[in-house]
C-alpha cells in the first residue's frame, strides 16, 4: 500500500489514487503523419521496466489532478513527484 | 414561492429523523444537517484577477492554501485544487437558497475565464461532534486526524468509507463537517451508524 | 485426584486467586487467570493435544508462543467455533471449551492415523502425482481428499462476531515488547514521538516478569512494572497488548490485529471481537525477538518433546512443570542455564545430552555439581512414547558417524530440545528487507533494510538482556529522531549486569543418525508433516531451488510461513546439494505472521455495506411501488414496476406498450452530467466527439459518440449548448465518472493550451422523462411558461422554464424514438414534480417504466447501449454509425486509429438485427451465432447476440447481434445453439420499429 505524495494535497493513501500507466508518452502530431507501425507503438507499446518507472497518477478522491511519479518498480520507492509538463528529473539509479 | 420551498426535501433530513433525539450527555456522536446549504464550486486560474474581485464582491474570506479553509461569519472558502475552490454558506448566514444569485455576481467578474458551478443541490451537509467524533472519522477516512496533523481550518477531499467525500474540521472539540453526494448519503449514514452501534456507542441529533 | 498435578509454586503472571474452569475434549479441568490454554493443559498433565496434518501422528505442546506447530485447537463449538488457534496463544477464560483440531472420532482413536502406516505410499507431492491423474476419476475421490485435507473446521453459518477497523498513524511503531522493544518504546516515548508498542501477548514484556537479572539496580520484575507505568502515563504512547503485527507492506503500512474480547467467556463478550489497525508508521522498530530452534532426529515429534525455552516459560511465568523427569538435548551453553534454573525449581533434570564435544559455560559445572549426568558428543536416535514421551535412545557420535554399539536408553517424561536461536526476521523480510546468513549464529539476520525500519535485540542477533536493553533503547532514540520527534530527552539506557552474551553454537541441521534409523520419520516441518526424506525426494526430482522445494513438499506453508521450520530445512537442503546455506537462501516470508480471522478484513463492510449503493432522489418512491432494482455501477435503478400478481415479463410488456401508446414516466437521474465552461469548450468537444460542434447554437442539443484513442466506441450521449462558452454534456450512467476523468486527463496532460473547466453536476439535477404520444399534452398542463408545440420546441433543443413555480430545464431528446421530454429539476423537488406528473397523468394512464422497458424500447429502434452492443472492440463503422464520424473536421481522439489496417477491414463484426424464424422464440443474450444447423464441434463462431427481447409493439421477438461480415449477410438464416436446441434466425438491418422515424414529434 503506497503512500503517494500528491503535489497539491500532500501524502495520501494509495486507495485515493488512480493509476495512469507510463508517463511521457508522446502523441504523434499530427496523427495522420505517422504510419500504422508508429501509431501502434504510441497506442500499445509500453516499457514495463524493472527499476525506475516514470508513470502517471491521478488523485481521484482528492484534487483530481494528474501528476508524474518516478517509482522504483522493485522496491516501490517513490523517488520523485513532479507536475505535468515538467521535465524528467535526473535521478541517481537506485535498485 | 413559500409554498414551493415547503416542498423541498433532502435524503439526509429523512435519515436524521430516524435517529432518536437522545440525551446529549449520553451520545458519543451528535449529528446535525445544514440542508440546502449554498455551495459554489469556483474554477479559475489562481492568478485570474476576476476571481479575487468576484470573491470580494460577495464578501468572501481570503483565498486559503491547499487543504485549508478560511472563514467569516457568512462563508467558508475551501481550497480544493490548483484552480478549484468551494464557497460554502454558513448556517444562519442567509446564503442558503441563493446560490444562483451569488454565482452570478462572481461569474460577472470572471470574463468567461473561469466557472462558477452551483453544487448546492448535489450534496448533503452533515456535521458530527461529540466525544467519539474523531474516533468515528478515523474509521471512515484514511487520513491522520491527530491534532498535530489535522486541526481546525483543515479540509480534505478523500474517501469516506468507500464513497468519495469532503470534510473539514470546524473547531478543536473537534467538530467535523462532511459534504457527501446525495446518492451516497444513505450509504454513508448507515455506515457511520453501524460503526457506532457495533461498538455499543450511541448517536443523537442536534435539536 | 489432585487437580493440576503439574502446577508448582510461583508463576509470575498468573493469579491464583482466580480459578477458571475449562473443558478439553469433553473433560473438565481447572486453570488460573493469566494461563494460556497450553499452560493450563500442561498443569493438568495434558501434553498430547492433537494429531498432525498429514499422517495424523500424535502431537503435543511444543512451544509457548506463536511458533507452536502442533497444539492446534478447535476452540468453542457452534457458531463461535474457531478452527486452528494455537493453544499457546489462547488466553484462558472461564468456561472455555476446546477440542483437538485434527482427529476423528477421537484424539486417542483416530481413523486417519492409518496414514502414518501408509506413509511409504504418501510421499511429498503425492496428491498432485496421483490424484490429478487420471483426471476423469478426480470426481470420484475428490470428497475423500477434501475430508482428509485441512485441519480445523469452520462453522458453515455466518460469523456471529463483529470486527472493528480503523486507520492509524504514528511516528514509531515498536513491534514486540521484549527487553529491546520495551526500551525502544521508552526511548522514543520520552523523545515525544507518537509511539505504538504492540505485542501479540496479553502481557507486555512478559519475560521480564520472571527474569533473574537486576535492571538499574532493581529486580527485573520491579523495573518492568515501573517502566510499563511510565509508558502508560505518557500521552503520546499507546500500549497495545493482544495485538499482532501480522502484515508489513510498502511505505511502512502495517496491519495489526488487536484481540478485544477473545479472552472473555463467550456470554460476556460485548462489542467487536477484534480490531484491524491499518497503520502508517513513519518508523518501525522490529523487536520481534528470536525463536529457539527445534532439532531434527528420528521420531522427534512425539508428545512430550518440547523446546527448552518453552519449559522455562511454563515454569516461571505460569508455575507449571512441563514434566517431572526431563532430559535436555542441546548444542549450546544457554540451555545449561535454563536447565540449572529449572532443576533448582522443581523440574528434575535427569540428564543433558550435548551434541558438542565440550561445553564451556559456568552452568555446565553447576549442573555436574548438582549431580546431573552430562553426555557429551551424543545424539538422539529415537524416542518412544505412550500418551507422552517415556524413553529416548542416545549414542555417541564422532565425525558424523554414530557409534551404535554404545547406544543407551534414558527414561524421561519430557525431552527438552535446544538447537540455538532463530532470529525472528519475518516482518523484516515481509517488508522487503534483505537477509544475510550469519555463520556464527548459523541463522539469517537482517541485512539491508527494505524500508524505514530498524531491527533490534535478538531479532538482529543481539543476545543477552544487557545488550538487548541498550540495543532497543538506541533503536528507539534513532527512530524517534528519524521521525522528527521534537526533543531528545530520552535519558540513559537502563543498565544491567549479566554474564557474557551468546556462546557460539555449531550447526546441527539434522542430528547424526544411523542409516538403519532413517526409515523413521525425522520431521523438519511439524506443521505440514515435512520430513528429511521429503526434502531429499524434492532434490532428487530436481526441485533444488528452495522456493521449488517449498512448493513440492509444502514446507513452511500455511500458518507456519517459514518462521519456525525453515532454517533447518535450508541447512539440510544445503548439505544435500553441496551448497552453502547462504546460497540456498530463504523462501519468501509472507503475511500473515500468524493467522487472523477473515472477518477482520471485512469489519462492518459486509451485508448491506459491502459496497456503496447510490440512490436517486426518487428511490423511495420506486421502492414503495415494489420495483426491483437493477445495479448499474453503484447505482440502483428501478428495473420494472410490477402490479399485483404480474410477472417480470408481463410488467415489462405492459410498460413497453404504454410508453408507445400513452405516456410513460422514467427516472433518468443517474445519467452522467458534466458542466463545461471556458473559451475553448467547442474545441474540446470537436476533439473528443467524432462529429462537429462548431456550429451548434445555444439552446440546441446534439448526439455525440466518443472513441478511445484506439478508435473503439467508448461512450455516447447528448450535449447541449447553453451559451457559446458553456455546454451541458450527458454520459451513460455507468461511464459518468470515467468520461469526466477522461476529459480532465486530456485537458491536464495533452491539451494544456485549452481553457475548459469541467464539473460533474450529475447530482445537481434530477431527471424525469415523460415519454409517449401523450407526453406533450400532459406536460402542457403542468408547465408555466414554455410553449411545447413542435415548431416552438423542436426535437434536440432545450428550454429553461417553470413547472408550477419550480425552476426546470427541459430537453426534447429521446432514447425511445417517441415524443419525449427530459425534465431536469433540483433533487430536493424531484419527488414533488414526479407526484405532480403522476396525478396529472392519471387520466392518460401514465405508466412508470423501468430500465428493462427502456432497453426494449431503444432496441426496437436499433439504438445501441455502450457496454451492451459494444465491448470495447467496436468502431463506429462496426455499429453502422459512420454517419456520425466527420471526415471534414480536424483531428479527434481515435481518428487515426480508424484507418489502421485492422480497423479499416470491411469484414469485421457488424451490428445487425436477428429475427428468429419462430417469432415467439427469444434468443439468449450472449448466444453464439453459427452457420450450421446441425453443429458438431468444432464449429466456427461468427458472433454473438447482444440484446434480445420479445416486443409487444412488433408482436414478435427480435435481437441485436454482432456478426462477422454481418452487412454482407442480410437475409441469411443463421443458428444460435442454446442448451440442447438450435434456434434459427434471419439476419436483418438493426432497426425494427418506426424505421422512418415518424413518431418523434408525437
Amino acid at each position: 500500500m503506497l503512500l503517494i505524495p500528491c503535489p497539491f494535497c500532500g501524502p495520501r493513501d494509495h486507495s485515493e489514487f488512480s493509476y495512469g500507466g507510463e508517463g511521457h508518452i508522446q502523441r504523434p502530431h499530427p496523427p495522420e503523419a505517422v504510419d500504422d507501425h508508429a501509431w501502434a507503438d504510441y497506442l500499445f507499446m509500453r516499457k514495463n521496466p524493472k527499476g525506475i518507472h516514470y508513470e502517471m497518477w491521478m488523485h481521484l478522491y482528492g484534487c483530481r489532478r494528474w501528476f508524474n511519479v518516478a517509482r522504483n518498480t522493485v522496491t516501490n520507492q517513490i523517488l520523485a513527484v513532479y507536475l505535468v509538463g515538467e521535465s524528467v528529473p535526473i535521478l541517481k539509479e537506485e535498485s | 414561492m413559500a409554498d414551493i420551498l415547503a416542498q423541498r426535501q433532502t435524503i439526509m433530513s429523512s435519515l436524521l429523523a430516524e435517529l432518536p433525539a437522545a440525551s446529549l450527555s449520553l451520545a458519543a456522536v451528535i449529528f446535525a444537517e445544514q440542508p440546502h446549504r449554498c455551495l459554489l464550486q469556483l474554477r479559475a486560474k489562481a492568478d485570474c484577477p476576476g476571481l479575487a474581485k468576484g470573491l470580494a464582491d460577495v464578501h468572501a474570506p481570503p483565498l486559503p492554501d491547499y487543504n485549508r479553509f478560511t472563514e467569516n461569519p457568512d462563508w467558508r472558502l475551501l481550497r480544493l485544487g490548483p484552480d478549484e475552490w468551494l464557497l460554502a454558506g454558513n448556517a444562519g448566514s442567509n446564503r442558503d437558497g441563493k446560490a444562483k444569485e451569488y454565482a452570478g455576481i462572481i461569474h460577472s467578474h470572471l470574463s468567461g475565464r473561469g466557472a462558477v458551478v452551483d453544487w448546492s443541490e448535489s450534496r448533503a451537509s452533515l456535521s458530527l461532534s461529540g466525544p467519539e467524533a474523531r474516533g468515528l472519522m478515523m474509521r471512515a477516512c484514511p487520513l491522520d486526524l491527530h491534532p498535530s496533523a489535522f486541526a481546525s481550518g483543515h479540509c480534505a477531499q478523500t474517501r469516506l468509507a468507500q464513497a468519495p467525500g469532503l470534510f473539514w474540521q470546524s473547531d478543536a472539540a473537534p467538530r467535523y463537517e462532511i459534504l457527501i453526494l446525495n446518492s451516497y448519503s444513505e450509504y454513508l449514514w448507515r455506515w457511520l451508524l453501524t460503526s457506532l452501534a457495533s461498538r455499543g456507542l450511541e448517536a443523537t441529533r442536534e435539536t | 485426584m489432585k487437580t493440576q498435578p503439574y502446577r508448582l509454586d510461583g508463576g509470575s503472571l498468573i493469579d491464583r486467586e482466580r480459578s477458571l474452569s475449562f473443558q478439553f475434549n469433553g473433560k473438565s479441568y481447572q486453570g488460573y487467570a493469566g494461563d494460556s490454554l497450553a499452560s493450563a493443559l500442561l498443569a493438568n498433565g495434558v501434553i498430547w493435544t492433537s494429531r498432525s496434518f498429514k499422517y495424523h501422528r500424535p502431537r503435543g505442546i511444543y512451544s509457548a508462543g506463536a511458533e507452536e506447530p502442533n497444539a492446534l485447537m478447535q476452540l468453542e463449538r457452534g457458531a463461535h467455533t474457531q478452527p486452528n488457534p494455537q493453544a499457546t496463544l489462547i488466553e484462558l477464560y472461564d468456561r472455555l471449551v476446546a477440542d483437538s483440531a485434527n482427529c476423528w472420532p477421537a484424539l486417542k482413536f483416530d481413523i486417519s492415523s492409518i496414514n502414518d502406516y501408509l506413509s511409504p505410499f504418501l510421499p511429498a507431492a503425492f496428491y498432485y502425482k496421483t490424484f490429478m491423474w487420471p483426471r476423469a476419476l478426480w470426481h470420484s475421490y475428490e470428497w475423500i481428499i477434501r475430508k482428509a485435507a485441512g485441519i480445523g473446521k469452520a462453522h458453515p453459518g455466518a460469523d456471529p462476531d463483529s470486527y472493528d477497523k480503523l486507520h492509524a498513524f504514528c511516528d514509531v511503531l515498536v513491534a514486540g515488547s521484549g527487553a529491546a522493544g520495551l526500551t525502544a518504546a521508552l526511548a522514543a516515548g520520552r523523545c515525544g514521538a507518537r509511539v505504538i508498542l504492540a505485542d501479540l501477548d496479553w502481557q507486555l514484556a512478559a519475560h521480564l516478569s520472571y527474569a533473574e537479572e537486576e535492571i538499574d539496580g532493581k529486580p527485573a520484575k520491579i523495573w518492568r512494572s515501573e517502566t510499563l507505568s511510565e509508558l502508560q502515563a505518557l500521552p503520546n504512547v499507546t500500549l497495545l497488548p493482544r495485538t499482532t503485527v501480522f502484515g508489513y507492506y510498502d511505505h511502512n503500512y502495517l496491519l495489526m490485529a488487536e484481540r478485544l474480547t477473545d479472552h472473555f467467556p463467550i456470554m460476556d463478550r460485548k462489542g467487536p471481537r477484534q480490531r484491524l489497525w491499518r497503520l502508517r508508521a513513519k518508523e518501525v522498530v522490529l523487536a520481534t525477538g528470536a525463536f529457539e530452534r527445534p532439532l531434527v532426529f528420528p521420531n522427534n515429534d512425539r508428545p512430550g518433546i518440547m523446546l527448552a525455552s518453552a519449559a522455562e516459560i511454563y515454569r516461571f511465568r505460569y508455575g507449571v512443570a512441563a514434566g517431572k523427569n526431563a532430559v535436555i538435548v542441546t548444542n549450546n551453553d544457554e540451555a545449561y542455564q535454563r536447565a540449572y534454573r529449572l532443576h533448582q525449581s522443581g523440574v528434575n533434570i535427569r540428564a543433558i545430552v550435548d551434541l558438542r564435544e565440550i561445553s564451556s559455560g559456568p552452568f555446565s559445572n553447576r549442573m555436574r555439581q548438582a549431580g546431573v549426568e552430562i553426555f557429551s558428543s551424543c545424539t538422539v536416535l529415537d524416542s518412544k512414547a505412550g500418551d507422552r514421551v517415556r524413553e529416548i535412545e542416545i549414542a555417541p557420535h564422532s565425525g558424523g558417524e554414530v557409534m551404535h554399539t554404545q547406544r543407551k536408553r534414558l527414561s524421561c517424561d519430557i525431552l527438552l530440545v535446544s538447537g540455538g536461536y532463530i532470529p525472528n526476521v519475518h516482518l523484516f523480510s515481509q517488508s522487503q528487507g534483505k537477509l544475510r546468513f550469519d555463520a556464527r549464529l548459523n541463522a539469517f539476520l537482517p541485512d539491508q533494510p527494505g524500508q524505514a525500519h530498524r531491527p533490534c535485540g535478538a531479532a538482529r542477533g543481539v543476545f543477552g538482556l544487557a545488550e538487548c536493553l541498550i540495543d532497543g533503547f538506541q533503536a528507539g532514540q534513532e527512530a524517534a529522531a528519524a521521525a522528527g520527534a521534537a526533543h531528545a530527552g530520552s535519558g540513559a539506557p537502563p543498565k544491567c549486569e549479566t554474564e557474557a552474551g551468546l556462546s557460539p553454537h555449531p550447526a546441527f541441521w539434522q542430528l547424526p543418525c544411523l542409516k538403519s534409523e532413517r526409515r523413521k520419520k525425522r520431521f523438519v516441518d511439524f506443521h505440514n508433516d515435512v520430513t528429511v526424506d521429503d526434502l531429499a525426494l524434492a532434490q532428487r526430482e530436481g526441485y533444488q531451488s528452495i522456493e521449488h522445494t517449498k512448493r513440492y513438499t509444502t514446507l513452511g506453508l500455511a500458518p507456519d510461513q517459514g518462521k519456525f521450520s525453515s532454517i533447518n530445512a535450508y541447512g539440510i537442503v544445503a548439505d544435500m546439494t553441496g551448497r552453502s546455506v547462504g546460497e540456498v537462501g530463504t523462501t519468501t516470508f509472507r503475511p500473515a505472521y500468524s493467522p487472523v480471522p477473515m472477518g477482520l478484513f471485512g469489519g462492518i463492510d459486509k451485508g448491506q455495506l459491502i459496497d456503496p449503493i447510490r440512490k436517486t432522489p426518487l428511490h423511495d418512491w420506486h421502492a414503495a411501488q415494489s420495483a426491483p432494482f437493477e445495479n448499474v455501477g453503484a447505482w440502483h435503478r428501478a428495473w420494472y414496476y410490477p402490479k399485483s400478481q404480474e410477472t417480470f415479463y408481463q410488467a415489462v410488456q405492459r410498460e413497453v406498450v404504454s410508453a408507445r401508446l400513452g405516456v410513460g414516466i422514467f427516472d433518468a437521474s443517474t445519467l452522467g452530467k458534466i458542466d463545461l465552461q471556458g473559451p475553448d469548450v467547442r474545441t474540446l468537444l470537436n476533439r473528443v466527439y467524432t462529429n462537429a460542434w462548431t456550429k451548434l447554437a445555444p439552446g440546441r442539443c446534439r448526439y455525440g459518440l466518443m472513441l478511445g484513442e484506439d478508435g473503439m466506441v467508448m461512450d455516447d450521449g447528448v450535449t447541449t449548448c447553453l451559451s457559446d462558452h458553456h455546454f451541458h454534456m450527458t454520459t451513460t450512467t455507468g461511464a459518468a465518472a470515467r468520461i469526466f476523468h477522461w476529459l480532465e486527463r486530456w485537458l491536464q496532460c495533452e491539451w494544456t493550451d485549452l481553457e475548459v473547466y469541467c464539473s460533474s453536476v450529475t447530482e445537481q439535477w434530477a431527471n424525469i422523462i415523460l415519454n409517449g404520444p401523450m407526453a406533450r399534452r400532459l406536460l402542457a398542463e403542468l408547465v408555466d411558461d414554455i410553449d411545447l408545440a413542435a415548431g416552438d420546441f423542436p426535437f434536440m433543443s432545450m428550454q429553461d422554464g417553470h413547472i408550477r413555480g419550480l425552476p426546470v430545464r427541459i430537453f426534447r431528446i429521446s432514447f425511445t424514438g417517441e415524443l419525449s421530454f427530459e425534465i431536469n429539476v433540483a433533487p430536493s423537488y424531484a419527488l414533488t414534480l414526479w407526484q405532480w406528473c403522476m396525478e396529472a397523468g392519471e387520466k392518460y394512464q401514465i405508466t412508470p417504466y423501468g430500465t428493462e422497458a427502456l432497453h426494449v424500447l431503444r432496441a426496437e429502434k436499433g439504438f445501441i447501449i455502450v457496454g451492451q452492443e459494444t465491448d470495447g472492440a467496436q468502431t463506429p463503422g462496426d455499429l453502422g454509425m459512420d454517419w456520425i464520424v466527420s471526415t471534414t473536421k480536424g483531428d479527434f481522439i481515435g481518428k487515426r486509429s480508424l484507418s489502421r489496417s485492422d480497423t479499416a477491414r470491411s469484414d469485421r463484426k457488424h451490428l445487425v438485427g436477428l429475427l428468429p424464424v419462430i417469432p415467439s422464440r427469444v434468443l439468449p443474450e450472449g448466444g453464439q451465432i453459427i452457420d450450421i444447423a446441425d453443429p458438431r464441434p468444432p464449429v466456427p463462431m461468427l458472433g454473438h447476440v447482444t440484446s434480445s427481447y420479445f416486443s409487444p409493439n412488433l408482436g414478435r421477438s427480435f435481437a441485436l447481434a454482432l456478426l462477422a461480415n454481418g452487412r454482407a449477410r442480410m437475409g441469411q438464416t443463421l443458428y444460435i445453439p442454446w442448451e440442447d436446441q438450435v434456434i434459427a434466425a434471419v439476419v436483418t438491418e438493426p432497426r425494427f420499429f418506426d424505421v422512418e422515424g415518424r413518431r418523434i414529434d408525437g
